[in-house]
């Protein structure tokens, strides 16, 4: 069984990965948009909040920056998408791609930096609360977004591009706002992330995008709600049954499952809810 | 008033010139391919002309793109589907047509401002749509998406309305009705309106200037 320890830890590295989940739904779900880049700007937002740190900076600070420098991979993604008309998915990938470099070259060509004696948002305890009002703060300001005359905007793009035209919406400018939104959070999320397990490793966006997006189908799986004020918690609460899920599949002796086959349970998780869904669709 | 000079798309329309002086019904038929569609996302913007020049009320608006034009162009398109948002409700398309031509600030698009607007304009179509504002727009009938669609291009003031075969996709009874709409709707809107359509029987009902194309030019009738 868990113990109490080991679920609060599911629930802090869920609600930190909520953040980025919540950047998944703002492209695929939001403006449909198939954005690969998330792996790459995660661990860019890991790399410049964990430099920042090594050198002394707040770390309030180094996640902000985290913030600005995800959202500059989400602005050049839809750059390339937009204005020199590569398809969606390659843009995302060979920005993801070239973001291996430009993260090593951030970290000083270290392939990990691990700060377990610098200041970081956690060192002065109640990390729960703290993360739990980082979250709070960005799910209301997502939440209230998607609510108002821009947001409405920004979803129309996502379900029929022509209508969003011809209503008087710069859909090129939308996309563009989309995708820079969703990579700031998840550059924010690997910002948050690396302070919160103490070292930055080159290699540990791989995965983001699976991990969101299987927050965010488990969501919708498990809690139908229409309300859009709520569509963004529940990416959230997503990522924490998530990470609860793991957790148990983990550690159930039965299952006779390890640590390294959290891949192959996080796809099958997600094949399994697609199908239910997809069954669900066929018999309505 | 609208004021095509010289335009030429691809084969499609060549050197055409139109006059369409302000509050005028103008009705545009000819045979399939032969450039009405064409003619339509031209004014609106949806596709750009090789050369020539498009003018609405004075202001040159050739080089501007679709939703830039939306201010002074609305569209009701053949396709329902294409013309709304299935997966969102009719208070949420009827937002956003709403803002069309103005800037989409950072404030909640639900008021009862908009809402006694919504009710009345709907109310128009005696569908009972008025009390149906959460309903999702993929729930209602293809007649009832495209009398939406009418509403939503009347919603906010524009300069010129362009119906393209709005009742193509529909049944003879139905498309009878959205057609009797889409007459009063003019009839109480005074705007400059283009229509093209296929219909003999609404063209019989409606006495107003009608242009044909033909081999990329228009003609009079």
């Amino acid at each position: 069984m868990l113990s109490v320890q080991e679920l609060m830890t599911c629930l802090e590295v869920g609600l930190i990965y909520g953040i980025a989940a919540i950047g998944i739904y703002l492209t695929f779900r939001t403006i449909n948009f198939p954005d690969l880049t998330c792996d790459g700007s995660f661990v860019l937002g890991a790399a410049v909040s964990s430099v920042m740190l090594k050198s002394g900076q707040d770390p309030y600070m180094a996640m902000a920056l985290a913030l600005v420098a995800g959202g500059m991979a989400g602005l050049f993604t839809g750059i390339l998408n937009v204005y020199l008309k590569i398809e969606d998915l390659l843009s995302g990938i060979i920005v993801a791609f070239m973001m291996y470099s430009v993260n090593l070259r951030i970290m000083g060509t270290n392939p990990n930096i691990a700060f377990m004696d610098d200041v970081t948002i956690f060192s002065g305890g109640y990390s729960t609360i703290k993360i739990a009002i980082i979250v709070s703060a960005l799910v209301a300001l997502f939440g209230y977004l998607l609510i108002t005359d821009f947001g409405l905007g920004l979803r129309s793009i996502g379900q029929n591009k022509r209508f969003a035209s011809i209503c008087g919406i710069n859909v090129k400018a939308m996309t563009i706002v989309g995708l820079v939104a969703s990579n700031a959070l998840i550059g924010m999320c690997g910002g948050l992330f690396t302070q919160y397990q103490g070292f930055c490793d080159i290699t540990q966006g791989v995965g983001t995008l699976v991990i969101g997006l299987a927050s965010v189908i488990i969501g919708e799986k498990l809690l139908k709600i229409k309300n859009m004020l709520l569509k963004v918690l529940v990416c959230v609460l997503g990522s924490v049954i998530y990470r609860i899920f793991i957790a148990f599949a983990i550690h159930s002796d039965a299952l006779g499952l390890r640590t390294q086959d959290l891949n192959l349970i996080t796809g099958i998780l997600i094949i399994a809810i697609m199908c239910s869904r997809r069954k669900n669709a066929a018999s309505k | 008033m609208l004021r095509l000079n010289n335009i030429t798309v691809r084969n499609t329309l060549v050197d055409l010139n139109l006059i369409i002086n302000k509050g005028e019904f103008v009705l545009v038929t000819g045979d399939n391919g032969a450039g009405k569609t064409t003619l339509f996302n031209t004014i609106s913007g949806h596709v750009f002309p090789k050369s020539g020049t498009i003018v609405i009320d004075g202001q040159d608006v050739s080089s501007l793109p679709q939703y830039a034009r939306a201010a002074v162009v609305s569209n009701v398109l053949q396709d329902p589907r294409a013309g709304t948002v299935g997966s969102m409700t009719i208070r949420e398309n009827l937002n956003i047509a709403y803002m069309r031509g103005k800037c989409r600030k950072l404030i909640p698009s639900n008021s009862f401002v908009r809402d006694d607007l919504y009710r009345e304009k709907l109310s128009i179509l005696k569908m009972d749509l008025e009390n149906r504002l959460d309903d999702y727009v993929e729930n209602l009938s293809g007649g009832q998406r495209q009398a939406l669609s009418i509403i939503m291009s009347i919603i906010v003031d524009s300069k010129i309305l362009l119906f393209d075969e709005i009742t193509a996709a529909l049944d003879p009874k139905t498309s009878d009705n959205i057609m009797r709409i889409a007459r009063e709707v003019m009839a109480t809107e005074h705007k400059t309106c283009l229509m093209i359509t296929h219909n003999v029987n609404h063209m019989d009902q409606m006495s107003c200037r009608r242009l044909v194309i033909k081999n990329g030019k228009l003609n009079e009738r």
